[in-house]
């Protein structure tokens, strides 16, 4: 035990020591401090102008081709529909003008009217964001609908109260509401990928780096291997989860004293979660990092140097973010409860992720299942921590080679011998 | 304190490296553990060192098996091994506190050491500022400061200057004056020859010759004499028609003679006397360490 704590402190104060890697950090805090602060600022001013409606910013004008000059109320009705965030004007413009128009960027889009109820939009890279046909189509309904109205002989008073109309919901959520989730599942998912990219590299680069300098020759003459690689996985990790730990603790921060006043859906969703959700994923991001990190560690110890440990850990990394991409699909339709996502509960390399969707966003899954999940990622740890300090072992004084299955399978005969030996 | 090696064999796969070697060292004596190039010096001594089993045969202490964890070795790899981007005080002190010493003897440990080999004012530089002797000279401390029971150096004057040489020199005699088992492996031989008591010569995987240096020097051609004599056309001529003399040969004045029998060595000198052929220096010959080595290990050689 003693040796493990010396080379877990050993591992923080390296870190500690390194002015890079804390000055890396303090810019981090100082960047997310700020940049909530900046975000803040300009959600406000904007706000403000909002409601100022004489200075509304424009963000595009549309141009709507018009000869015969008789869009121009449309074109009125079209701006405030947009909130006044979208100008249409009209302007005498052939449908070819105004594709040279567009594509000259002089306008951001525009519009040719075949009759009242069909038209053509004319864009130039069409943003996922872009909501303007959809404004259109909804005023172009009005109109067709009021003509329609007129037409039955309707007064405009009995014509305005049949648009006037509007239903009430009253909302009532039983268990989870995933508008409420969504952001700290998102914020975790992205937190858990980095932790184990940029803190799982860093085991396997801190192992190779003392075979490589020759350390590991005098390191294991003093220690016994098991315990270099637990404090050193165990000590990284404490770092990494310490420096992620001070980013979002001075994000949410930040969020509460400078967001209070802004209203703002994904901002205010991050407090909303419950403690179930937080503590579990807490535990998951801390149990999944360790079954990724004790694997860069046995990469490590089977790599000579540092150039050959992009080959070597690319399965690994290649694994946890093709997993990463199949839940965070998941995350993004709202459907944590799958079949797919149930199955990857229970399998240890994805069961981290997995939990931490399913019990932010869901609200079936079962108590049996978190713990048998759990019980699952905390058993492959073991097993995975076990067979990579073998190979650790049988690594870290290999140049050249790669230790064989025959050498691994040997190293645990003579454990079991001298297991049996003890008794 | 005695560290015995009993006949250990170990493969690593269809290569067998080791082929049943068997030796001992004895505190308070410096073995020099000798062979060529991939005779099986690194492996025996990771054997030793418990980094990993012999596939038959023992290494014991005191005619006992040992846990790597009851007995403190201090290890100088020929390839040095230290963090070139760490202060040298940090990595000394963690060095010392792996092995088990508590943070006030590893820092005394440290200080003295530094101070022994000249470098305290380098405590909180880096260890990529020193030059390679010096670097050379922490990887000393670094061996010693956990306060070892067995001392193994490879190579350990490689990049020396004769002045740090002579202060690493005194500084591991001063160790085995205390009692330390140190095992020396490397091809320095004229420092091994100095420092060490016992040798063992292993060749193709097994051990061709071990024991008290100054005995097998002894027993080493005792037919063969050293003359030196200005009189070297006299000389030749007799040493050519001698009954006594089985071949020789010369450097001019320096001759290098094979007795028949090394009983013969007085009556040749009585034959030399007796012709009046005036000679400076008549007698056995002493081989160097590098000689005897060359002699048990020239098979090898293609």
């Amino acid at each position: 035990m003693k040796q493990f704590y010396t080379v877990f402190k050993f591992e923080i104060s390296n870190f500690i020591k390194n002015k890079t890697f804390v000055a890396a950090t303090l810019i981090m805090v100082l960047l997310v401090f700020f940049g909530i602060f900046g975000f803040s600022k300009y959600v406000e001013n904007k706000e403000k102008k909002l409601m100022n409606t004489d200075k509304v910013e424009v963000e595009q004008t549309i141009v709507i081709s018009d000869p015969g000059n008789k869009y121009k109320e449309i074109a009125e009705t079209l701006t405030k529909a947009s909130g006044g965030a979208a100008q249409f004007r009209t302007e005498n413009l052939s449908e070819s003008e105004i594709k040279k128009q567009v594509k000259d960027k002089k306008y951001d889009a525009g519009i040719i009217f075949k009759d009242n109820l069909n038209y053509k939009y004319i864009v130039n890279s069409l943003s996922i964001t872009d909501k303007n046909t959809y404004i259109v189509d909804e005023a172009l309904k009005v109109v067709a609908q009021s003509n329609y109205l007129a037409a039955k002989n309707l007064t405009p008073e009995e014509i305005q109260g049949f648009f006037v109309a509007k239903p009430e919901v009253e909302l009532e959520v039983l268990s989870n509401n995933q508008k409420n989730t969504f952001a700290f599942t998102y914020l975790m998912m992205m937190l858990f990928y980095f932790m184990v990219i940029l803190y799982g590299q860093m085991v396997s680069q801190s192992v190779v780096g003392e075979k490589s300098s020759r350390a590991m020759e005098l390191l294991i003459t003093s220690a016994k291997t098991e315990n270099l690689m637990f404090g050193k996985v165990f000590g990284i990790g404490f770092v990494g989860f310490i420096q992620f730990l001070s980013i979002i603790g001075t994000g949410l921060l930040s969020i509460k004293l400078f967001t209070d006043n802004i209203d703002n859906a994904f901002l205010n969703s991050v407090f909303e979660i419950s403690p179930k959700a937080l503590v579990f994923s807490l535990v998951c991001f801390v149990t999944g990092f360790y079954i990724f990190a004790f694997m860069y560690a046995a990469v490590g110890a089977i790599a000579d140097k540092i150039e050959d440990l992009t080959t070597l850990t690319y399965p690994i990394t290649l694994m946890f973010i093709a997993i990463f991409m199949i839940i965070m699909s998941s995350l993004g339709t709202g459907k944590p409860d799958t079949t797919l996502m149930k199955v990857l509960t229970y399998i240890p390399f994805s069961a981290p992720m997995a939990l931490i969707t399913r019990i932010s966003l869901s609200d079936v899954i079962p108590a049996y299942a978190i713990a048998v999940s759990l019980a699952i990622q905390v058993v492959s740890i073991l097993l995975i921590a076990y067979l990579s300090s073998i190979i650790y072992k049988a690594g870290v004084l290999m140049y050249g080679n790669k230790p064989s299955l025959k050498t691994i399978v040997n190293i645990l005969k003579a454990k079991k011998i001298k297991a049996e030996k003890t008794k | 304190m005695q560290l015995n090696v009993n006949n250990v064999t170990k493969s690593f796969g269809e290569k067998e490296v080791l082929k049943g070697i068997s030796f001992e060292a004895q505190s308070g004596r410096a073995l020099g553990l000798l062979g060529r190039n991939g005779a099986g010096k690194t492996t025996t001594i990771r054997i030793i060192m418990k980094f990993f089993h012999a596939d038959s045969g023992s290494v014991t202490i005191d005619g006992e098996d040992f846990k790597k964890s009851h007995v403190r070795f201090g290890y100088m790899p020929e390839e040095r091994g230290l963090y070139p981007k760490l202060k040298i005080h940090d990595q000394l002190m963690y060095l010392a506190e792996l092995s088990g010493l508590n943070e006030k003897q590893a820092k005394e440990n440290v200080d003295i050491l530094l101070k022994k080999v000249q470098l305290e004012q380098y405590a909180n530089k880096k260890l990529k500022v020193l030059s390679k002797g010096n670097q050379q000279k922490i990887q000393l401390v670094a061996t010693l400061v956990t306060n070892p029971d067995i001392i193994i150096l490879d190579e350990p004057f490689s990049g020396l200057d004769p002045v740090n040489s002579i202060l690493l020199e005194n500084i591991i005699k001063e160790e085995i004056d205390k009692g330390k088992i140190v095992l020396f492996s490397g091809h320095q031989l004229n420092y091994i020859e100095k420092t060490c008591d016992d040798i063992a010569i292993i060749n193709d995987g097994k051990i061709v010759l071990s024991g008290d240096i100054q005995k097998i020097k002894y027993a080493y051609s005792r037919d063969r004499i050293d003359i030196y004599s200005k009189e070297y056309g006299s000389l030749g001529e007799l040493l050519a028609n001698s009954n006594y003399v089985s071949e020789f040969n010369n450097d001019d004045e320096q001759f290098a003679v094979w007795l028949k029998d090394p009983i013969m060595k007085n009556d040749l000198f009585k034959e030399i006397a007796s012709n009046n052929i005036d000679i400076d220096n008549f007698g056995i010959h002493q081989p160097t360490l590098n000689e005897i080595f060359v002699e048990y290990t020239k098979e090898e050689i293609r």
